[in-house]
């Protein structure tokens, strides 16, 4: 096998990997990207299960990559990457039957780019449902619409497709905030936790545990994390079905399968089954990498998509100052007590599809069943506000109140189910990996299917097992078997709370995406914008390539991102 | 992203990769289009169950790997990918029975000999005998009839009897395969072995017309191999070589019809609108009915034609199958004594008697679910990339019914039923129950398999049943044997096509070179050498 060179190579077929290559092969720099599984994009990807003919996002589900400048850079459309735009967006069940169903304030005029543009009337048809719950949080609700239009939606872009390099003294969220008052907007939530949020900006139980509970599906965290602006915005946004839910069709995988398609097209080459086991590194640059296999790869520049301390692993000790990489090891080590993180003790679920002959039906309302984001429970903040909803899980895996959300794939995909199925994935979120053993874990895996359908089925009247096929849950175990980037078995990977966000993330001396070494840098969502399907990292890793090697092809001159 | 094309592939399964790939290299733009939302068709290798654990959810025993062409026309270890590499275990097929005997078939048959003589002396010679001439045949015929275009039947009839070793072919032709089976054996646990090969991929045990494919089943008993990483690797590969020669192949492309202009085939358009157009020809590896009814060209055929299409008919019998994620592998009663003996790439359990197995069948064609017999396989032991360290992947592959009594839609309830059925048999033939050594499970039923590939209507892999009037010269039908169709432009490359179902790369083969002859496409590649000999024998 003939050693080759590469301009550019990429450690790792993540999400991310995947971006990154395509705007590098497209500068004009003969790239090559290295995956040690047998298929690309990490947490992109899709299987069959939980059976044959119904397909399952074992990992990232909600994308909305069409707002990724790569969506247009690279045409994704052609190489068949289409989203469908479902009209309802995120909703609430209450036990006692009332509900809350949010539709698309932001709804998508044009299919094939997804424009959209603001709906009045879906946003006071949002307001009229939280003003029958309470009114003073429906005017909260209806400030914070009116700041995200102005001046939220665009700078929450912003963002997160630049980075710390770009931004001039503040960063856009920061910016952002000063104008909170303006609009009667308490700019004190970017350093309150969860339940401070929950408390101070709304006054119904229903709100106060919609907020607790939805920031956990974005985030992982729990009351007494602290989200910082960036997040907060994010579920505000998902809360109130600010902007509009996006289904992709064929499932997450077609994301990957597009950017390789487009990556081939543009010569890039991608290689599986084909492990780095090392980034050469010689007079302080990188020079290329090593395989698994002992062939080496030259290359001008190397980029990692994985995790920070593995990036950092590849070039060895002694290339990385002996503070960072004492920082980076610790990462990894495990929490004494739950409310700490030391790294990478958020985002554990309990997280896959359940096959069922028919869809489910809501007696409180036929629509809810096309509800991409639907949550089911009881308005109690104090079972989050106490900790309760956090210790459970943290001690016995599956807590002993259910908090569900179910996204009903098949109901907007047809091509997720034989004709006339269902599938749909539900989540609710448990503790770390090594809280369990393996057999305890898989032992959960079964159990939780039966949890399941008993929640589901007190709102779903024809939820039960006489009209379940299969389900297939992902835990912990199974992530981090999956993925080697991600420890503990939580799907969103380093912890994205205040100390690691923006500026700091992963850490100070690494938020401009360059690693230790020269010519060698993170793409990956250690970076930022942090983790999530189409956000900025690798973006803005290519930026910072771009700027160092003035790579000619820089598609945000001269547009918004 | 190119808009037009030289050649369109409608399906990415082997066979429209393989058409795909030589006619990228021979310098033509081609574009693939796949409706799954992944490409290779049956060559799928899937995280189904745990992950670290990969499952050939469909293809998995490859039969034909010395004879295929592609697997040596293409460099696909030109690059960093890993490269391509079939495992041939030398215990290819162990059969246990209850009373702690076993019949083994080595890739050496005179192992195998001596492992029939222990049932009778008569089977271990005819065996033997058998053993050297299907290789005969194999090369001289058999194999190479599998890349070319079948010749009108009795024209090839003729060629056969008018050879030395095919003229035993030609004589078996009317005979069924246990009449073939019973005439080589006489012991029922031999006959049950030698039956079950010959049958495993879908040949009736009483049908006649099809004899000569016996020899071809049965010798292909002690060649089968894994591909390593599994069988999607292949596919990967195979989109390597499209991709390198400026090709295209697309996941989740719902194709609405193809398009005919001027009695010519021109391109597809799809759902959403988009129309692709091919400059040079389309070729669809679809099953017959979907090509030409599914894809709106019944207003372009003749009603003779239309007729045979629907004469067009699907195997009576599928497969059920079982994929699990292993803490540890089980152990065999039969390799306790003998450790050499769980190193086996296919175990044939739980049919103690030729009669066990054609109970199945006949339960089968009733629609009606019983206990019975299966092969089984551990890929990991062969094939360690298939599942984390000292873990295992294990495959229970049975013959089973797509219409059960009752529908087939049935299957989503009883499938559970079905696998406790075929644990319960395996667990007969174990030291102790696999049960407590099982991670996780993941079942495909022939419903599954329908649903899963669309074009295996009813749950038929080879895209239509091995009958009579279906297979060579018939293959769809006498319109399309030579792979092209009555439409001018438009080919056919499937299963349903001439070499058939399994992975033989026959039919995509077939196809390219019919395509390149039609179009005065200069070949890069050369005739295989088997070919050529079959050719100077004057059998083909």
């Amino acid at each position: 096998m003939p050693d080759k060179k590469y301009d550019a190579v990429v450690v790792g077929g993540g999400h991310h990997g995947t971006i990154i290559a395509c705007y590098l092969q497209k500068a004009g720099l003969r790239t090559a990207i290295f995956e040690r599984w047998h298929e690309l994009g990490g947490g992109a990807c899709g299987e069959e299960l939980p059976l044959p003919g119904f397909i399952q996002n074992p990992c990232a589900h909600w994308t909305r990559f069409y707002t990724h400048p790569a969506y247009r850079d690279f045409n994704l459309r052609d190489y068949g990457l289409h989203y469908v735009f479902p009209e309802y967006n995120e909703g609430w069940i209450f036990p006692d039957g009332r509900y809350i169903l949010g539709k698309a304030i932001y709804e998508v005029v044009d299919p094939e780019t997804g424009e959209s543009r603001f709906s009045g009337e879906k946003a006071q048809d949002l307001l009229e449902q939280i003003r029958r719950i309470d009114e003073r949080d429906a005017k909260e609700v209806e400030r914070f619409i009116e700041m995200y239009r102005d001046k939220g939606r665009k700078a929450y872009s912003r963002y997160r497709f630049t980075g710390p390099e770009e931004w001039e003294g503040e960063d856009p969220l920061e910016g952002l905030l000063k104008e909170f008052p303006r609009y009667g907007l308490n700019p004190d939530v970017a350093h309150m936790n969860v339940g401070q949020i929950a408390k101070t900006l709304f006054r119904s139980p229903e709100l106060q545990t919609f907020y607790l509970r939805a920031m956990t599906t974005s985030t992982g965290f729990f009351h007494q994390d602290t989200p910082g602006i960036y997040w907060h915005i994010h579920a505000m946004g998902l809360i109130f079905s600010l902007d509009s839910a996006a289904v992709v069709i064929g499932g997450t995988h077609t994301i990957t399968h597009a950017l390789l398609r487009a990556f081939e097209d543009l010569g890039g080459e991608f290689f599986v089954l084909s492990e780095v086991e090392k980034v050469l590194v010689r007079d302080g640059q990188a020079k290329g990498i090593r395989l698994a296999d002992g062939t080496e790869i030259e290359a001008e520049i190397v980029v990692s998509d994985l995790s920070v301390e593995l990036s950092l692993e590849l070039i060895g000790e002694e290339n990385v100052p002996k503070d960072l990489w004492k920082k980076a090891q610790a990462l990894r080590v495990r929490s004494e007590r739950m409310e700490d993180d030391t790294g990478y003790e958020r985002t554990h679920v309990f997280w896959g599809n359940v096959a069922l002959f028919e869809p489910p039906r809501y007696p409180q309302n036929p629509n809810l069943a096309f509800v991409p984001r639907l949550y089911m429970g009881e308005a109690d903040p104090h079972y989050f506000l106490s900790g309760r909803f956090q210790r459970e899980r943290w001690e016995k895996g599956i807590g002993e109140k259910l908090y569900l959300i179910v996204s009903p794939d098949s109901q907007w995909d047809k091509t997720r189910a034989p004709e006339g199925r269902f599938t749909g994935i539900l989540e609710e979120f448990t503790c770390p990996w090594s809280n369990f053993s393996e057999l305890d874990w898989i032992r959960m895996k079964r159990e939780i299917v039966a949890r399941i359908i008993a929640e589901w089925g007190r709102y779903a009247e024809n939820v039960n097992m006489e009209n379940f096929i299969e389900a297939w849950i992902s835990t912990p175990d199974d992530v981090l078997n999956r993925n080697p980037c991600l420890p503990s078995g939580g799907w969103g990977g380093l912890s994205a709370d205040i100390r690691r966000v923006g500026r700091l993330r992963p850490f100070a001396e690494l938020a401009t995406y360059r690693l230790p070494v020269k010519n060698y840098y993170l793409c990956s969502s250690a970076a930022h914008s942090c983790h999530g399907i189409g956000r900025g990292s690798s973006y803005n890793c290519y930026k910072a390539i771009a700027k160092d090697f003035r790579l000619p092809f820089r598609p945000w001159e001269g547009r918004e991102i | 992203m190119s808009r037009e094309y030289d050649g369109i592939v409608i399906g990415a399964g082997p066979n429209g990769l393989t058409v795909a790939a030589y006619l990228a290299k021979a310098g033509l733009k081609i574009l693939v289009l796949e409706k799954r939302f992944e490409m290779g068709g049956g060559l799928c290798t899937e995280r189904v169950t745990i992950p670290g654990f990969l499952h050939d959810v469909h293809a998995i025993y490859h039969m034909m790997v010395e004879y295929a062409p592609p697997l040596s026309d293409f460099e696909f270890d030109t690059d960093h990918d890993k490269p391509l590499n079939f495992i041939y275990p030398d215990l290819q097929v162990l059969m246990p029975f209850s009373d702690g005997s076993y019949l083994a078939l080595y890739k050496d048959p005179e192992r195998s000999y001596e492992s029939i003589r222990r049932f009778s002396e008569k089977d271990a010679k005819s065996f033997l005998e058998f053993a050297e001439w299907s290789e005969q045949a194999m090369d001289i015929f058999l194999a190479p009839a599998s890349y070319v275009n079948p010749s009108p039947p009795l024209e090839q009839a003729a060629r056969l009897e008018g050879h030395p070793v095919t003229k035993r072919l030609d004589e078996m032709t009317g005979k069924s395969p246990r009449e073939i089976v019973e005439e080589l054996f006489e012991n029922e646990r031999v006959r049950a072995l030698f039956l079950y090969l010959s049958t495993m991929w879908g040949l009736e045990y009483d049908l006649e017309g099809l004899g000569y494919l016996v020899p071809l089943m049965i010798n292909r008993g002690w060649h089968f191999r894994l591909c390593e990483g599994g069988s999607h690797h292949l596919a990967h590969l195979l989109s390597k070589v499209i991709y390198r020669f400026g090709g295209m192949v697309l996941t989740n492309q719902d194709i609405k019809r193809i398009i005919v202009e001027d009695r010519r085939a021109k391109g597809v358009e799809l759902m959403d609108g988009t129309r692709l157009y091919a400059k040079k020809f389309v070729c669809s590896s679809l099953n017959p009915h979907q090509t030409f009814f599914d894809l709106g060209l019944e207003e372009y055929l003749e009603s003779d034609f239309v007729v045979r299409l629907k004469d067009w008919q699907y195997s009576e019998r599928s497969l059920f199958t079982v994929h699990l994620a292993l803490f540890d592998l089980p152990t065999l009663k039969v390799a306790e004594r003998d450790p050499e003996l769980g190193r086996a790439l296919i175990y044939l359990i739980g049919y103690e008697s030729e009669d066990d197995l054609v109970k199945h069948f006949d339960a089968i064609r009733e629609g009606r679910l019983v206990e019975a017999g299966f092969n089984l396989c551990f890929p990991s032991v062969h094939d360690p990339t298939r599942a984390p360290d000292g873990r295992h992947v294990g495959l229970i592959s049975q013959f089973a019914p797509y219409r059960l009594q009752g529908g087939a839609e049935l299957w989503y309830r009883v499938r559970r039923e079905q696998e406790k059925r075929c644990i319960d048999v395996l667990d007969r033939y174990l030291r102790s129950s696999v049960e407590e050594l099982i991670m996780w499970d993941y079942l495909a039923t022939p419903l599954d398999m329908e649903r899963k590939f669309l074009d295996m209507k009813e749950g038929c892999y080879k895209q239509g049943a091995y009958l009579p009037l279906q297979m060579g010269a018939m293959r769809p039908n006498e319109y399309c044997s030579d792979h092209s169709t009555p439409i001018e432009g438009l080919y056919m490359c499937g299963a349903c096509t001439h070499s058939g179902g399994m992975i033989t790369f026959g039919p995509g083969y077939c196809a390219k070179e019919k395509i390149a002859e039609d179009l005065g496409i200069p070949k890069w590649w050369e005739e295989p050498e088997h070919v050529r000999k079959g050719r100077e024998a004057g059998l083909l």
